[in-house]
């Protein structure tokens, strides 16, 4: 029997991931102490002042969306970024050019599979934290919106990814776009509302932001669980992500196909 | 000519790739200058280089450092476009890309790890499996064939950075045997590797070459290699073929010389030898002289009546040292 290969390579990045199991588990850790430093913060707005109102989320809603956004910061993080970095400057990308094989449908394939453990436990976590919040403060999601929630977040890993994929590119131009990776993904943290809810900066801004690809990556797929969104608001959302993939993969297999000139395949 | 039946498998004719690269002051001053202006300077890695390799054949690519071959081998792989010229390898450009070529080779770099680092060989050999569309029946009989002829059946099992340098060269080669390809570019494949280690790979590919008659192309610095497995070689310096015929003519294209040693029963000294020939070498009571091959006789006829010789013999120039000539001079 024949394989499928980018199954095989699902598999494998899979497979890797297992290998840092730990690894996760500790990311997962070091992401308590911002979650604890926002909760106090949001509490000790909410006894003293009546603007927590003006953020367009009540109290319990901020609550569950820095618990949820922080967890989901922590499942989007790429870091396969850096390996195209390295494939491209040390001259790695050799053994995937001789081969009968897309390069960025390996690096998908890898990345989804290196993914999967977190995703599992993130829905575990995710699910254990609306389970406290619908005894405690009755924020309930029906089943369509849990199905709603779980496409928003494909959606987001893969926007995600092709959101990287093409700065990654960079690589191709620059002698070393690693220093900007970091920097980029601080500002992608605060953009996709990986902090607190982009609706804080106001209106405007969330209008932008509403037509830009950030807010898809984290606040999308948290507003929608936590039922904040409509459901016509969603099917809009799942229309502008659908969007963004597109305009971002054309834009990744463009970049590619140029960068592949500018390649020196440097090293023995 | 040849006809389309007789075609060569790889055919290579005045391929030439240029680098655009920048030049820089030395220091953190030369750093701040070169972030406002750049000096362009471009290299000529391979120059008009042309060759063939028939079917079947194993031809060593020599050449010193920086002398182009891995770029020469990198074009034929598909992994660089040329500047200019064309190279057909199995009736296909390289540099096209084009997947059923793609299926037909393999290449093996040394210096390079193209195994999943953190996973055991055998996951990158299945997945290889599945990038080439191999059958099942074919892919098990292949890895148990090349496992046992390796002797790495249970190293399989073992991730690839627990293992010794030799037997992730082991794993590499099997990687790229999988698909069972035609060409087979071998770019120092027994690089860093220990005495024992570079023969086991060099038997190896010995009797697969002769089992399967795969084409290859082998660069190596190491002599033994080429001696062992190349019976013709290009010689490249600076980017130019220098040579490119039989590894046992480069002696006779380089003057055919021949050594002369003798062992000396007592110290002569060397300006009273230097009439007899070239000295190359005098180590305690032994001299070797290099001789013109017609001069041989008559010369180790002086030598033994006038010096207290106690034992001589006579060789060939070694071949390292032949093509290392070859590396000194532009053109022959």
């Amino acid at each position: 029997m024949k394989g499928n290969k980018y199954g095989c390579i699902f598999r494998m990045g899979l497979e890797e991931a297992m290998e840092y199991r730990f690894d996760f588990v500790m990311t997962l850790l070091s992401m308590i102490f911002p979650v604890i430093t926002s909760i106090c913060l949001w509490t000790a707005v909410n006894q003293n002042t009546d603007s927590i109102a003006s953020t367009g989320y009540t109290y319990p809603q901020l609550l569950l969306y820095t618990i949820l956004a922080a967890l989901m910061s922590k499942l989007i993080t790429t870091g396969f970024e850096n390996q195209i970095n390295e494939d491209i400057k040390m001259g790695g990308l050799n053994k995937y050019i001789v081969k009968p094989v897309s390069y960025l449908r390996y690096r998908y394939c890898a990345f989804m599979g290196n993914t999967c453990p977190s995703m599992i436990l993130f829905l575990t976590l995710t699910a254990a934290t609306m389970i406290y919040f619908s005894f405690y403060y009755g924020i309930y999601s029906d089943g369509l919106r849990v199905f709603l929630f779980l496409v928003t977040l494909l959606l987001a890993v893969s926007l995600r990814f092709l959101l990287f994929l093409c700065v990654a590119m960079w690589s191709f131009w620059f002698a070393d776009a690693s220093g900007m990776f970091g920097t980029i993904n601080v500002v992608i943290w605060v953009i996709s509302g990986g902090i607190f809810p982009v609706t804080i900066f106001g209106t405007v801004i969330e209008n932008v932001s509403k037509i830009l690809p950030f807010q898809y990556l984290t606040q999308f797929s948290v507003d929608t669980i936590s039922g904040r969104l409509a459901l016509g608001e969603i099917k809009q959302g799942l229309g502008v992500q659908c969007i963004w993939m597109f305009v971002l993969g054309i834009l990744a297999v463009y970049l590619w196909n140029r960068g592949l000139k500018n390649y020196v395949a440097v090293g023995g | 000519m040849k006809g389309v039946n007789e075609m060569s498998a790889i055919e290579v004719h005045n391929l030439h790739k240029d680098f655009m690269y920048y030049k820089k002051s030395i220091g953190l001053l030369g750093s701040v200058k070169n972030m406002f202006k750049r000096e362009t300077l471009v290299k000529e890695a391979v120059k008009d280089v042309t060759f063939q390799v028939e079917k079947g054949e194993m031809k060593g690519l020599l050449g010193p450092n920086g002398a182009g071959k891995t770029t020469t081998l990198k074009m034929l792989s598909g992994i660089l476009h040329p500047t200019s010229g064309s190279a057909q390898v199995v009736g296909y450009t390289p540099w096209e890309r084009k997947n059923e070529f793609k299926r037909r080779f393999s290449i093996v770099m040394g210096q390079k790890n193209q195994l999943w680092w953190d996973l055991p060989a055998m996951d990158s050999f299945n997945l290889n499996k599945c990038i080439y569309d191999v059958d099942d029946r074919k892919y098990q009989s292949v890895i148990e064939e090349l496992t046992e002829l390796l002797d790495v059946r249970e190293q399989v099992h073992v991730q690839v950075r627990r293992l010794s340098l030799g037997e992730r060269m082991k794993m590499e080669l099997i990687a790229s045997l999988i698909h069972q390809p035609e060409i087979l570019f071998l770019d120092e494949p027994t690089i860093g590797l220990d005495l024992l280690s570079q023969r086991k790979i060099r038997d190896f590919l010995k009797y697969y070459n002769e089992q399967t008659k795969t084409t290859a192309i082998l660069t190596s610095h190491y002599m033994q290699d080429i001696e062992e497995l190349c019976k013709n070689v290009v010689i490249i310096n600076s980017g130019m073929v220098v040579y490119d015929g039989s590894l046992d003519n480069v002696n006779d294209i380089l003057g055919n010389k021949k050594r002369l040693v003798f062992k000396l029963s007592k110290k002569v000294f060397p300006e009273d030898m230097e009439k007899y020939g070239n000295i190359c070498q005098i180590k305690d009571y032994e001299v070797t002289f290099e001789v013109e091959h017609r001069e041989v006789n008559a010369r180790a006829s002086l030598i033994l009546k006038e010096l207290p010789v106690v034992d001589f013999n006579v060789s060939d120039i070694p071949i390292e040292e032949g093509i290392s000539l070859f590396y000194e001079r532009r053109n022959i």
